[in-house]
């Protein structure tokens, strides 16, 4: 049953039901089927009302004949087993066409999702993203489940039914056509003020949702703190502002409900009154008792339609706001990728830079080859997040296989940014990045992505055992491989103690794991997957100093013929770096070899001294 | 599990509850004598002078009063549903208060193992949608559920008042139609949760897709991410449609059902009437009554199969929830206890400790030291040592396997977990703050603490500085979720400065100086050593030059004792303390040479 109140206007209703119809696309004759078979169904019940009044009753008056009622009986049978074969008909439609949409929907979602660029997560937050695919979803699922073939179904019974009205007595039908425009003025009013009552219980919601969650997940802090009564008062707050905010809109919404009632009483025992002394009176005439009984099933059939159609149109109205949600989230502006350089395979060797090349045609169609190396450029590049904030200015640099640069600077000075500029999270304002001397922009964000290794501070994981984890960066990798790349990062004897090893299922993006567990992992995938350039972005921050070493000793066969970019929060790591970039807010201020940079006594000799804070 | 009954949660607002059905039966009872009203006005409210063609006298003065009776029925009936509208909410609405109120405080009183099993996560849902869902489900249902089968059983009694020989039709299907509803409802629930779980699915890996968005661009899995989805998106639309299917034919075989009742009553009712030519309007009239009650069931019906999904899925949801009300707590607390902590001494005697409760699987192996009242102590170990499980033990966040741990000459199990707790304070490994200002963040680790007890804790952790000189509007500054405006460095030590405020006995900082630069980190531990000489320090470190200088060193290795001792000593005799030792000194060295 939907939702009493909607969750929201739409803002355009018929263009956006306009392109939730392009959903039915492949299913639009069913759909046909279906609204023609509701109007038959409703058909069925009206004229089934008809027939046992005015023809089987009055028959009976007039012609008292067992195979005329016998006769009857079966045509009456027949009408009405035909509406129930289309009941069953149309729901059965309806129920596939609804799964096939929402299908649709969702798949649109999730590749919307892939496609937007890493901007767009920065300024929206999952919850957001989130209440698509959980409330909107629901509401439209709800909507077209349930409420398209009803609001279509209860307005032809409306219809139909003050047509049978006037078809036996048009001033008698202008009683019923009176207490109809009533309800309808009732439910306008009424929804007016519902949908304020609604705001309010939203967000007392939403306010409750954010507590509980905030709660539960300091509830270890909470725990060790005692601070079970304090959090619980802040709770109760909410909780309880919710139930008062929830009571209110619901009572206002189920006002309908009595008011539709007794209108429909008095309705009916006008109608009555009046038609015993229309009948009495003989102004009923062919129609007679029958007609009379028949009119006043009618009378109390048409109250009914009402709150059901109020109901389905609530249901219509917040799904159409939550499609027009969606949409606009389909409408997003998708990742810039118009490059027309792509990564293909050339041989079945081993390494990464035999195997791949970068490929594209020149202006006579021809196919050309560059051999992937690894050599990264940065020429006087600068970006912004917002206008006018520049976070990078005039950064060049170049780094070449088999070389290792490392950058070091405090928060916020810009580090992590060039790794993500390299890997074109985010477009650069000027200057220029290139890989094997083609510029970023020109090579297809895929084959570019895969073209670098990236090992971040922040190691996810997704549902699934510790091997599938692994194997995410290289899907087809062997037991073997993972078992291999797992002693390279020494994480393999951490996974042997875990209860069911290689095995264990991980939940919540790995929620039981150590941080520096999670590290290994993270640094597990670098070793499986082998392109030429690699980033460290803080890869080992976790990790114990002496663990850190090892691991280091085992990702140096790794690095060896690689471009490695790092970036180290503990300056052990990097000291044999070919060269170490300094950032200061956005500029490089120092850069050298570790021994150069010592002898200046500058900036990274403060930070190595420990003079200065290194975040 | 009677403690679990919905019933159970509804008692605070039983009279709410109990007004509301009353209300919805009188109601319903109103509504069904309307039909018998007209029966009675269509009898006697006009007499049948000719047949054919038919012609009648009325009755003027009683159709009149009986037009009366039914606007006062009107009247009734609208008083009735408001009350019906407002307890239904008053109940509705309390039950999910009451029920997320008592399953906070069952989560509250779960262990930290019981956290693990649950995961976060599905806490929250438990505590947020499951309970919208079941509050609005019974909000929306009472009405249709308690109306269905009074209007049945109401249009039976009439019936069988009105006319034995037409009732029999409604005899046989009645119970037919019990039967179908009960048989479908058997057949709905466990397709229903299956489909449940397989949309928990669709979520979990959406959410997971766009907590690991850089990782899945970075890796160029964008297709692979698509197909992944579109196998549990396709799953979820399989047990959907097999679940939806079965439940819309609810609707079609109800109205079988009525349309068979009907067929049945003109049948009977007109053989009947053609017997009795005398009453034949008499029983006509009969049959338009019962064709009355025969739409006004259906219309009940129809209600109730359109309630009928929302009540599988809040079912499904209450299930989750009694999962919670479930679950033991494996950490059995002694609130009664009067022993008080005294000081700060620790005894671990052969402590064992495995998070599966499976001994071979242990993280920590016949771990035995002592800690003197009032030292300073230094934990180190490689990732994955055990090192943050080992001082969790202390605070009974999890209890050993084997062993026993004593503080102040008593087992940790002796102690009220209040007790334990008040005198422990800890900064975790990973700093967790909460919304609300600085100052309500500080003030948990003591409400009580006045402004300059507050103070002086953030100069010991070396965070008054920046609180006051750097943050926007010093201790009343808001932080966001999770404490996300401030930086690492600045969090860790707001969270030490918690911990302090608590005055504990021990006090415990696990890796809270991993983002302090050498110079704070040097002030905050010479802070703690002199003002806090009292307390019992447990720090666990990554970097050697945290912890050099401690009373005692404890190096874990693989969930055991490596060795304890000075740093003096351990250089000497722990291979792995000097490992560490050598490597992290080396780079100083060489820039104090250079």
């Amino acid at each position: 049953m939907p939702a009493a109140t909607s969750g929201g206007k739409p803002e355009n209703f018929f263009k956006t039901m306009k392109r939730l119809f392009g959903y039915f696309h492949g299913r639009r004759w069913l759909i046909c089927l279906v609204v023609v078979l509701v109007i038959y169904s409703s058909l069925a019940n009206i004229l089934g009302t008809y027939f046992s009044g005015v023809v089987v009753i009055n028959g009976l008056i007039d012609d008292p004949n067992s195979s005329t009622l016998v006769k009857q009986v079966l045509m009456l049978g027949g009408i009405y087993l035909a509406g129930v074969i289309a009941n069953f008909i149309y729901c059965q439609s309806m129920v596939r066409i609804t799964q096939y949409v929402i299908y649709k929907v969702r798949m649109d979602l999730v590749s919307k999702i892939q496609e937007l660029p890493i901007a767009y997560f920065d300024t929206h937050t999952h919850g957001e993203i989130m209440s698509y695919f959980t409330n909107d979803i629901e509401t439209l699922f709800m909507a077209l489940n349930d409420s398209f073939a009803n609001i279509i179904l209860s307005f032809a019974n409306i219809v139909g039914t003050i047509v049978m009205l006037f078809i036996i007595n048009v001033p008698l039908t202008l009683i019923v056509i009176f207490f109809i425009i009533l309800m309808f003025v009732y439910m306008f009013l009424n929804s007016k003020r519902a949908q304020k009552f609604f705001k309010v219980q939203q967000k007392s919601l939403a306010d409750v949702n954010s507590v509980v969650e905030e709660e539960l997940s300091g509830m270890k802090v909470e725990k060790a703190f005692n601070h079970e009564e304090e959090s619980y008062k802040k709770f109760t707050q909410a909780n309880t502002n919710w139930r008062n905010a929830a009571e209110n809109a619901f009572f206002c919404t189920q006002m309908n409900i009595p008011f539709f009632v007794s209108l429909s009483y008095f309705n009916f025992s006008i109608s009555a009154v009046v038609g015993i002394i229309f009948l009495c009176n003989g102004y009923l005439g062919a129609a007679g008792f029958g007609g009379l009984t028949s009119y006043l099933v009618y009378v109390r059939q048409s109250a009914q339609p009402f709150n059901f159609f109020t109901m389905h149109v609530n249901a219509i109205l917040a799904a159409a706001a939550g499609a027009e949600r969606i949409f606009k989230f389909l409408d997003e502006k998708a990742e810039e990728d118009e490059g027309h350089v792509s990564l293909i395979k050339i041989s079945d060797a081993d390494s990464f830079e035999e195997r791949y090349a970068w490929s594209y045609q020149d202006e006579n169609g021809k196919n050309m080859h560059i051999p992937l190396r690894g050599v990264i450029k940065f020429d006087d590049v600068c970006f912004s997040y917002v206008p006018n904030k520049p976070i990078l200015k005039h950064v060049s640099f170049e780094a070449y296989p088999g070389k290792k640069v490392a950058f070091v600077g405090s928060t916020g000075a810009g580090k992590t940014t060039i790794i993500s500029l390299l890997a074109r999270f985010y477009p650069i304002d000027s200057g220029s990045i290139t890989y094997d001397g083609i510029d970023i922009r020109d090579i297809k964000l895929e084959s570019l992505r895969r073209a670098i290794s990236m090992v971040t501070q922040d190691t996810h994981l997704f549902s699934g055992t510790i091997a599938d984890n692994i194997r995410y960066v290289r899907w087809h990798s062997s037991e073997e491989e993972i078992l291999a790349a797992s002693k390279n990062s020494y994480a393999d004897s951490f996974i042997r103690k875990l209860p069911q090893g290689y095995e264990t299922i991980l939940h919540d993006d790995g929620a039981n794991l150590s941080e520096g567990q999670r590290q290994l992992l993270g640094l597990t995938r670098a070793s499986l997957n082998k392109p030429p350039v690699m980033i460290l972005d803080e890869a080992t921050s976790n990790i114990d100093t002496r663990s850190e070493v090892l691991i280091h000793k085992g990702l140096e066969s790794l690095m060896k013929k690689r471009t490695v970019l790092v970036i180290a929060h503990r300056l052990s790591t990097i000291k044999d770096a070919d060269e170490i970039i300094v950032l200061d807010t956005g500029n490089i201020i120092e850069r050298g070899t570790q021994d150069e940079l010592l002898a200046k006594k500058g900036a990274y000799y403060d930070l190595y001294t420990g003079k200065r804070e290194l975040q | 599990m009677k403690r679990f009954s919905l019933w159970h949660f509804l008692k605070p607002y039983k009279s709410a509850f109990i007004i509301a059905c009353l209300a919805i039966i009188l109601e319903t009872g109103l509504e069904i004598s309307i039909p018998f009203l007209m029966n009675l006005m269509l009898d006697n409210g006009m007499k049948e002078l000719s047949t054919s063609p038919a012609t009648y006298e009325i009755n003027l003065s009683y159709t009149l009063m009986m037009g009366g009776v039914m606007i006062a029925f009107a009247l009734v009936a609208l008083g009735l549903g408001i009350l019906t509208a407002k307890y239904t909410a008053k109940a509705g609405r309390g039950l999910g208060y009451e029920l997320r109120r008592q399953e906070y405080l069952k989560i509250q009183s779960f262990s930290f193992s019981n956290l693990d099993n649950f995961r976060i996560n599905s806490l929250v849902t438990r505590m947020t949608n499951d309970i919208q869902i079941i509050s609005d489900t019974f909000c929306q249902s009472l009405r249709p559920v308690l109306r269905s089968p009074i209007s049945l059983v109401f249009s039976l009694v009439l019936a069988i008042i009105m006319s034995r020989e037409l009732s029999v039709v409604f005899g046989i299907i009645v119970p037919l139609l019990a039967a179908v509803l009960i048989i479908m409802a058997i057949l709905v629930r466990p397709k229903f949760v299956r489909m449940q779980g397989a949309l928990d699915r669709v979520n979990r890996t959406v959410q997971e897709s766009l907590v690991a968005m850089k990782l899945i661009r970075a890796n160029a899995k964008k297709d692979f991410e698509i197909h992944k989805f579109s196998l549990v998106n396709q799953e979820v639309k399989k047990l959907g449609t097999a679940s939806s299917t079965l439940i819309v034919s609810n609707m079609a075989i109800m109205q079988f059902m009525t349309y068979a009742c009907i067929i049945g009553i003109l049948y009977v009712g007109g053989n009947s009437a053609l017997k009795l030519t005398p009453n034949q309007a008499d029983v006509v009239n009969d049959m338009a009554t019962f064709l009355n009650y025969v739409t006004q069931t259906l219309a009940a019906l129809n209600m109730l199969s359109n309630v009928f999904m929302s009540l599988s899925r809040a079912e499904a949801s209450y299930t989750r929830i009694k999962e919670v009300f479930k679950s033991t707590n494996e950490i059995i607390d002694n609130p009664n206890s009067t022993i008080k902590m005294k000081d700060g001494a620790i005894q671990f005697d052969d402590v064992t400790f495995s998070y599966s409760n499976d001994i071979n699987k242990a993280v920590l192996q016949n771990v035995s030291f002592e800690i003197v009242d009032g030292e300073f102590v230094g934990i180190l170990g490689q990732t994955g040592s055990s090192k943050s499980t080992l001082v969790y033990l202390l605070e009974r966040f999890y209890d050993v396997n084997k062993g026993a741990i004593f503080i102040s000459g008593h087992n940790v199990k002796d102690y009220s977990l209040k007790e334990l707790r008040k005198n422990i304070a800890i900064s975790f490994q990973s700093p967790r703050l909460f919304t609300g200002t600085v100052k309500e963040n500080l003030l948990w680790g003591d409400s009580n603490a006045t402004d300059e007890e507050i103070i002086e804790a953030c100069k010991i952790a070396c965070c008054y500085d920046f609180i006051v000189n750097k943050l926007p509007d010093g201790f009343n500054t808001q932080l966001g979720q999770t404490g996300s405006n401030v930086s690492g460095g600045q969090r860790q030590r707001l969270c030490i400065a918690r911990a302090i405020l608590r005055k504990p006995k021990i006090l415990i900082l696990d890796d809270s100086f991993s983002a302090l630069d050498r110079v704070t980190e040097g002030q905050v531990k010479k802070n703690l050593r002199e003002k806090l000489s009292h307390m019992t320090k447990i720090v666990i470190a990554q970097k050697v030059s945290t912890i050099q200088d401690a009373d005692k060193i404890i190096v874990l290795n693989e969930g055991k004792i490596n060795s304890i001792g000075t740093s003096e000593e351990l250089l000497k005799t722990d291979q792995i303390y000097r490992d560490i030792y050598n490597l992290q000194n080396e780079g100083l060295k060489d820039a104090c040479s250079n």
